[in-house]
């Protein structure tokens, strides 16, 4: 009887032996382990479907590929939007768009595979899509250098400044591999509550002097008017606990010390350093101890996550933190009405009165071209058009009739109604640009959706650069400088958590330095001549 | 007579505050979440712990339902839910009952390929390329295949099924019952509460897949609710900011992302006290040795 049994059970095998198969996936199925690929590129696959063509004038629109980061709720197929592209383009954009969070996953699959798109956004780290994952891929032989093509393309040539062009070329062979995707110039400063400053009698500092005043005022006389001391001056916050949130576009502070919060600025002698030799390197760190020790500043102002000193703002428990020109009416999709609460400052200004504005290369990752493919001149082509107002205007205010019934480029202003401004989220957004800004500007501003908050916006812009001194930075390919927490990482956060200890007095100045002196310095020699040498080399 | 010491009256104390505080404990976070969907912003900065809503508001509510791509991910959850659990409890019971008989020829190799897989895989790029020469890129299939069989819950099953007296089976042999109508009629009855363990252990994995998502689809049509979900709720450039701006309806990003947590773990959550004394009956296979 057992044995029939048996007998009988194995007729199942089959079926367990296709299941044995499914299991094997099944196991492996959350494994992120990345597999190496020769990866050979194919070219472009999408050729087939449509003539390649270097003069499409009056051809067929070609069928162009574009693997692109787009936030989830923009509606890609059938888009109006894109099809609107399309048409101005003479092109046919087929876009394919995985999730903005996970991008850097689905474009190192998508280069491992081979079968690339024709056009291929590469977010980057530094901001200019010229990283490590493009220096490897360039290296492997996936893309496309453009050196010899670009500069017959007048709209990418116009809309892409020298610095743009010089950030993201390869550090190992010099190639251009990338066309960057311009982006509106940021002019960092902060966010005050201008209803404190108001209530206290106060205006917004321009100096050190004035700035330590209003964080007095706002830390000790009870701005908010509960009669508890529970207000701060002033907090900051950083993207990750790995990185002091001192550096984290504190400019407003850290100009009033003559100290950029970026690499590719002289110090005050005229030479370049490493941060850490700058002349205003420990009266900054000082300042800081100045504030925690007084209590002007918020006491987690070392620990703060990104945004969270925004909400301590909005929360009014703190007055100032860090912004740029847009920060204001950006905040309102946080707190409904701020633009009559807060207010947008430029950059303090030192000793001799001066305020920089450090203004690095604004760009928003880049465009990639896979080597060999039958499409470049096509690409380019698009990516000339997409470098125009037209084409700028078309992917950040939509489809006119559709988005917004009217718009002027002049003032920015745009009449839309509530049904037009619920498409608009669904249609577009700043992602889908193949430029966000054109010489700097974008066609529209977030929020600015009434002419009394563009006139907001414009006075306290217009103020704020007045008062600013523009200094053009070039962007920085010193591999060994951008690279020192790869490289000496455990020195790196000792320097962080040194960082700190002075500024929470569990060092003094003297232990500092020593620190400086005996171990960092050494350790960064070479990475710091290295830099000066190439920042030298651009003759700025 | 009452035997209980006062040290034992003591320690069950002990245990049901410490109980009781881990409870709340993980209670806390959907309460947060759940309070803050319903209260006004405003609100919540001026006591950011208070959790009771002095006056509810379900602005952001309706402003999430408006948004169409989360019907449409909540219809691709729903889809590869059902039917990948309905696959998944299918291949586990009949490769795991021929698997419990001991005297299976070819059974030690079998189960040593099998378990070879809980430790060795292809690796995510040869997966991708797999899923692709199959013609599964882009389909929801290739958000219910790969996972359909997992190796663990295999094993699992096949020990509780082999836990099951051979007499049953060899008195419904005797009857005239042939594998498949014991299997049907014996072996599953008697392993509900396995079977309903790894319901909700296998929904709850496919409700939550968001990484193969990524990998195995492009289009936007076919993306699961926890991969739109994250791509809301993370901050990274604020489609909830855009919502909001589209209603221009007075909600704030903060307010619409607990709302959105909700709306896509409400079923989930919905479900799980139904099944759930199945599955704490489930939770101790494979723990006693037969």
């Amino acid at each position: 009887m057992r044995n029939n049994s048996v007998n009988r059970a194995s007729l199942l095998v089959s079926v367990l032996l296709m299941s044995s198969a499914l299991a094997a996936c099944a196991s492996g199925n959350n494994n992120d382990a990345g597999g190496s690929s020769d990866a050979a590129p194919s070219g472009s696959t999408a050729s087939a479907s449509s003539p390649s063509s270097t003069s499409a004038d009056q051809k067929d629109p070609v069928t162009i590929k574009m693997f692109n980061r787009v936030n989830a709720d923009v509606v890609i197929d059938k888009n109006p939007v894109v099809e609107e592209a399309g048409k101005l383009a003479n092109v046919k954009l087929e876009i394919e768009a995985p999730p903005i969070n996970n991008y850097v996953d689905k474009l190192q699959v998508v280069m491992a595979s081979g079968d690339l798109p024709d056009l291929i956004y590469n977010w980057g780290t530094a901001g200019n899509g010229a990283d490590a994952n493009m220096e490897k891929w360039a290296q492997n032989g996936l893309l496309e250098p453009l050196d010899d093509k670009i500069a017959n393309y007048p709209n990418l040539m116009k809309n892409i400044t020298p610095e743009m062009w010089d950030a993201v070329k390869s550090v190992n062979d010099g190639k251009t591999y990338i066309i960057p995707r311009t982006n509106v110039v940021n002019h960092w400063g902060y966010m005050i509550n201008q209803q404190w400053l108001d209530k206290l009698g106060l205006k917004a500092p321009t100096n050190l002097e004035e700035f330590t005043n209003v964080a007095r005022a706002f830390a000790k006389n009870d701005p908010d008017g509960n009669g508890k001391a529970d207000t701060y001056g002033l907090s900051l916050s950083g993207p990750d606990l790995g990185r002091n949130t001192i550096w984290n576009a504190t400019n407003f502070l850290t100009a009033a010390f003559d100290l950029p919060v970026v690499d590719g600025v002289k110090d005050t002698d005229g030479q370049y350093k490493i941060r850490e030799k700058m002349s205003g390197y420990i009266p900054y760190l000082t300042y800081l101890k100045q504030l925690n020790d007084e209590k002007l500043i918020d006491p987690e102002f070392l620990i703060n996550k990104i945004y969270v000193d925004t909400e301590k703002l909005n929360q009014y428990k703190v007055g100032i933190v860090y912004g740029h020109q847009y920060a204001v009416l950006g905040n309102i999709s946080k707190l409904p009405d701020s633009e009559k609460i807060f207010s947008y400052h430029g950059v303090l200004k030192d000793e001799k009165g001066v305020a920089s504005d450090w203004v690095t290369p604004a760009m928003w990752g880049g465009w990639m071209i896979p080597k060999g493919s039958k499409k470049v001149d096509d690409v380019l082509k698009f990516l000339d058009w997409g470098n125009t107002a037209e084409a700028n205007t078309l992917f950040q205010l939509g489809v006119k009739g559709l988005t917004y019934d009217s718009y002027d480029p002049a003032t920015k202003a745009v009449v839309r109604t509530a049904d037009q401004t619920a498409k608009l989220s669904t249609l577009t957004s700043p992602y889908m640009t193949p430029a966000n800004a054109i010489n700097g500007d974008g066609a529209s501003i977030a929020n600015a959706d009434t002419p009394e908050r563009l006139a907001i916006y414009k006075k306290q812009l217009d103020e704020a650069l007045a008062q600013m001194t523009a200094v053009n930075v070039p962007a920085v390919r010193s591999p060994k400088i951008l690279n020192l927490n790869g490289t000496i990482p455990d020195l790196v956060k000792k320097k962080d958590d040194k960082e700190i200890a002075y500024i929470t007095g569990s060092i003094d100045e003297q232990q500092f330095k020593d620190f400086l002196e005996k171990e960092w310095y050494p350790a960064t020699a070479d990475a710091e001549k290295e830099y000066v040498d190439f920042m030298n080399s651009l003759g700025k | 007579m009452n035997i209980r010491s006062r040290s034992d009256k003591a320690f069950d104390t002990v245990n049901y505050a410490v109980i009781t505080l881990f409870a709340l404990l993980c209670l806390f976070p959907f309460v947060y979440v759940a309070a803050y969907s319903v209260t006004p912003y405003t609100d919540y900065l001026a006591h950011p712990l208070r959790m009771i809503p002095t006056h509810v508001e379900f602005g952001a509510y309706r402003q999430i339902f408006k948004m169409s791509v989360l019907w449409t991910g909540y219809r691709n959850t729903i889809v590869i839910t059902v039917a990948g659990v309905a696959l998944n409890i299918f291949l586990l019971l009949i490769t795991a009952y021929p698997l419990s008989k001991p005297d299976l020829k070819g059974r030690n190799v079998i189960l040593l390929l099998i378990t070879f897989t809980m430790f060795f895989n292809g690796g995510l790029i040869p997966n991708f390329y797999l899923i692709r020469s199959l013609d599964m890129y882009n389909t929801l299939w290739s958000l219910i295949l790969p996972g359909a069989l997992g190796a663990y819950n295999l094993i699992l099953m096949k020990s509780f099924i082999g836990s099951i007296p051979p007499s049953l089976e060899e008195s419904a042999s005797l009857d005239g019952a042939n594998e498949l109508t014991i299997l049907a009629r014996i072996i599953v009855p008697l392993s509900k509460p396995a079977i309903a363990t790894f319901v909700i252990f296998h929904a709850v994995t496919q409700w939550n897949t968001f990484f193969n998502a990524i990998i195995y689809t492009s289009k936007r049509d076919l993306w699961p609710l926890m991969l739109i979900v994250r791509d809301l709720v993370v901050d990274s450039g604020g489609v909830a900011r855009d919502v909001l701006d589209a209603g221009n309806s007075g909600v704030t990003e903060f307010t619409i992302k607990m709302a959105i947590i909700i709306f896509s773990t409400l079923p989930i959550i919905l479900i799980f006290p139904f099944m759930q004394k199945y599955f704490l009956k489930g939770m101790l296979i494979g723990s006693i040795k037969g």
